[in-house]
């Protein structure tokens, strides 16, 4: 072979073999880049799962960080430490059950498909091994434990309260009964993504149950958590419980409303103590009868936010009753 | 012969290439050393003052209640118990322990008279105060007697202040602040004069964390010391309430805490790295000589984002070489985050990689809108501000995510902190 044959040659093979190697380092890595799926918005699950998706969007995970509600609260978000939770980077990028860190993409995703599906090496995660479809999930024990909504959760001590709990003992976690198994139209079978909660009257109403009695001069209202596996309210500050009676003189005329007990842990710097009612309690309340009163009027109400009245839409009545009175 | 010639190019292309990618890996910096920082943290806290005996706290409150609660005693009585208060060894810690008094008259006196007492340390309980306060008076005050102390980081309250019911006092108090640092005042200044000078002190503040004409006013006493380090060794908590309010104090103290922060972000533990880097970045130019400490952190993939972001807003030496690269990150958040960075750090050297992410229709609109406002920070190039203000009008993007960052380009153009 001729001499400049030889060492075109020599040049193809020494910068190939040196190219390859040097792009072969994995960062910034282009090629590699390029042929790796890279995850970074749940627009990008909706052509699969278009059901899923359909249950996230709207949902309070999806509407996280521009809920005018919460918006409010954190003054627009202003109080920079309401801002991890409800825009956060994936929950396996500080690691389960550790706190989660704010990211700046993708606002209107709030709690996105991301920030419980993708894993810390940049594959997705889910319930099986599915190495046949797009996005190729990988089944993984952590995942479906308590400790991926701990991140988020117990910033307000839900995920505490929950393990002190039976249903901890019981091995009844959060998906249990927030991400109930729904089947799908398209005949799969899955675990909803509604995250019903505090704004699903259904869900509210399986939470608490009241008893009401008359014993003596007096109302007695006793109520026991029943359905939540947490405190009822769970939370801080923005949840309460009350239970309001009003009664009905004989002559047809109405007293006030009047508020027999309030079910709420104050804020972390506010005064007064947690009443919330934790999960299996019972507690009781009393309010004197008025005298001359034939009915008592009785309602329950769930309020997102403890400073509103009962016309307001973050008010939700879970009970009305009226008793008559010997 | 002739795919033997196109092999060739293309072997040696490749060479090129991987040669370029190796020579910027080369010139990145190291990967951060990690040491273990609470033990030190935990020793320097001790040097915070200690709180007084239980009996003697509530002595101390009940001095407090009645030298300053409306109608708790009459005139003479409230006068003596005012006085004993203020020269009681603990008064420091009874006004510390007032600022958080259920009535906002109490908090204001009590701010009020810790300016007057000079204890530096005093600036982190005023700091918090000056998170929470919903008082404008007691706002006013608080922002005050920081003031007195060593940090000018309420000056943005009594500014706006003067547009409130409490002008008054937001007025004699700037007029006061005004003169200790020197500046000659008219006779009787208006309060848009008042307000400008404030804010050429507030500029100077952000760019040195120095007040002027204050002896030492930049080295943290060992209380004060003390005090930062408690508050540091909240950061890994898991509770967000004692993070953020740690993040809002010490980065309202100037250079007070930059000694620990340095020694902060070398913490094993990662939140605290983390968060030291949030502060950093919260502090910006002031904090200009912790560059060398916060360039490793972009290679740390918790803390890289942040570490970007604190680089250009304290306008580190030589960040720009390590932040370009990361524009072509595969991770939208990095790419968001060096944009921005760029625009921070304000090196016209950034400013085509800028305007190439902006322009590129195939990036994705955050780390777009972020290099729009990086472009915007540069002051000349208004059509990425037009932009913004256009995409926020058509409602195409996240309008709270928008409305901010207008506001902040709006407010650093104005501050012109950069200079």
């Amino acid at each position: 072979m001729k001499l400049w044959i030889r060492m075109v040659l020599l040049l193809v093979v020494a910068g190939g073999i040196g190219g390859l190697t040097l792009l072969a380092i994995p960062a910034g890595n282009p090629e590699v880049a390029a042929q790796t799926k890279h995850w970074e918005s749940s627009q990008q699950c909706q052509q699969c799962h278009a059901e899923v998706w359909d249950e996230w969007q709207g949902s309070h995970h999806q509407i996280s960080y521009l809920n005018p509600e919460v918006r409010k609260l954190s003054e627009d978000f202003r109080n920079k430490e309401c801002a991890a939770c409800h825009l956060p980077r994936p929950v396996t990028f500080t690691g389960y059950g550790e706190r989660v860190l704010p990211r700046l993409t993708n606002p209107d995703e709030g709690v996105s498909c991301l920030t419980c599906h993708l894993a810390a090496d940049g594959t997705i995660l889910g319930r099986h091994d599915r190495p046949d479809v797009a996005c190729a999930p990988h089944a993984d024990a952590d995942f479906l434990k308590v400790d991926m909504c701990q991140s988020c959760h117990n910033q307000h001590y839900t995920t505490d309260q929950w393990r002190a709990s039976t249903y901890a003992k019981e091995g009844v976690n959060c998906n249990d009964c927030h991400m109930p198994e729904v089947a799908r139209k398209d005949g799969s079978q899955g675990r909803s993504h509604v995250f019903s909660g505090a704004h699903d009257i259904d869900t509210l109403r399986r939470a608490g149950k009241l008893a009401i009695a008359v014993d003596g001069g007096d109302m007695v209202f006793k109520l026991t958590n029943v359905g939540a596996g947490h405190n009822f309210p769970t939370e801080e500050r923005h949840r309460a419980v009350d239970i309001m009676v009003r009664f009905v003189l004989a002559d047809g005329t109405q007293t006030p409303w009047q508020r027999s007990y309030r079910y709420r842990q104050p804020y972390r710097d506010e005064p007064g103590e947690n009443t919330q009612l934790p999960s299996g309690a019972t507690h009781e309340s009393r309010t004197p009868i008025v005298a001359g009163a034939k009915t008592a009027q009785i309602r329950m109400w769930y309020r997102l936010t403890p400073y509103v009245g009962d016309d307001d839409p973050l008010s939700t009545l879970l009970l009305e009753k009226e008793v008559e009175l010997p | 012969m002739r795919s033997l010639a196109l092999l060739t190019v293309a072997g040696v292309m490749l060479a090129t290439t991987a040669c370029d990618e190796s020579t910027a890996a080369s010139s990145a910096p190291a990967a951060p050393k990690l040491v273990e920082v609470l033990p030190k943290l935990t020793e320097v806290a001790k040097q915070a003052p200690p709180a007084p005996a239980a009996d003697r706290q509530a002595q101390l409150k009940d001095l407090v209640e009645t030298a300053f609660v409306a109608g708790r005693a009459d005139g003479r009585l409230q006068e003596m118990a005012r006085k004993d208060l203020l020269d009681d060894p603990d008064a420091q810690w009874a006004l510390e322990d007032a600022l958080e008094h259920q009535d906002s008259a109490v908090r204001s006196n009590a701010a009020f008279q810790l300016g007057e007492l000079g204890k530096q340390c005093s600036l982190i309980p005023l700091a918090k105060r000056l998170k929470y306060e919903m008082d404008p008076e007691a706002k006013v005050w608080a922002a005050a007697a920081m003031a007195k102390l060593g940090s000018y980081a309420g000056l943005p309250t009594l500014i706006d202040a003067m547009n409130m019911t409490v002008a008054q006092t937001a007025g004699l108090q700037s007029i006061d602040i005004c003169k200790r640092a020197g500046i000659e005042l008219p006779d009787q200044p208006t309060y848009d004069e008042l307000r400008a000078f404030l804010r050429d002190l507030y500029r100077g503040w952000q760019r040195t964390g120095a007040v002027p004409n204050m002896k030492d006013g930049t080295t943290a006493t060992p209380q004060t010391e003390g005090r930062i380090a408690e508050r540091l060794l909240h950061l890994p908590d898991f509770q967000l309430r004692p993070v953020d309010d740690t993040r809002y104090i010490v980065a309202r103290l100037g250079q007070l805490g930059l000694p620990l922060l340095k020694e902060a972000l070398h913490a094993k533990q990662p939140y605290l790295r983390m968060h030291t880097v949030e502060i950093v970045y919260q502090l910006g130019p002031v904090a200009h000589d912790l560059g060398n400490d916060v360039l490793p952190l972009v290679t740390d993939e918790l803390t890289s984002c942040e570490a970007a972001r604190a680089l250009g807003a304290i306008h580190a030496d030589g960040a720009l070489a390590q932040i370009l690269p990361m524009l072509h990150a595969s991770d939208a958040e990095e790419r968001a985050a060096a944009a921005e960075a760029i625009g921070l750090l304000g090196d016209p050297g950034g400013k085509p990689a800028l305007q190439k992410c902006f322009d590129d229709p195939n990036e994705t609109l955050d780390v777009r809108v972020r290099a729009a406002y990086g472009l915007a920070l540069f002051e000349l190039d208004r059509p990425a501000y037009h932009w913004m203000r256009q995409l926020r009008n058509d409602g195409k993007y996240h309008r709270p995510t928008m409305d901010e960052l207008i506001d902040d380009i709006d407010t650093r153009v104005r501050d012109d902190s950069r200079k």
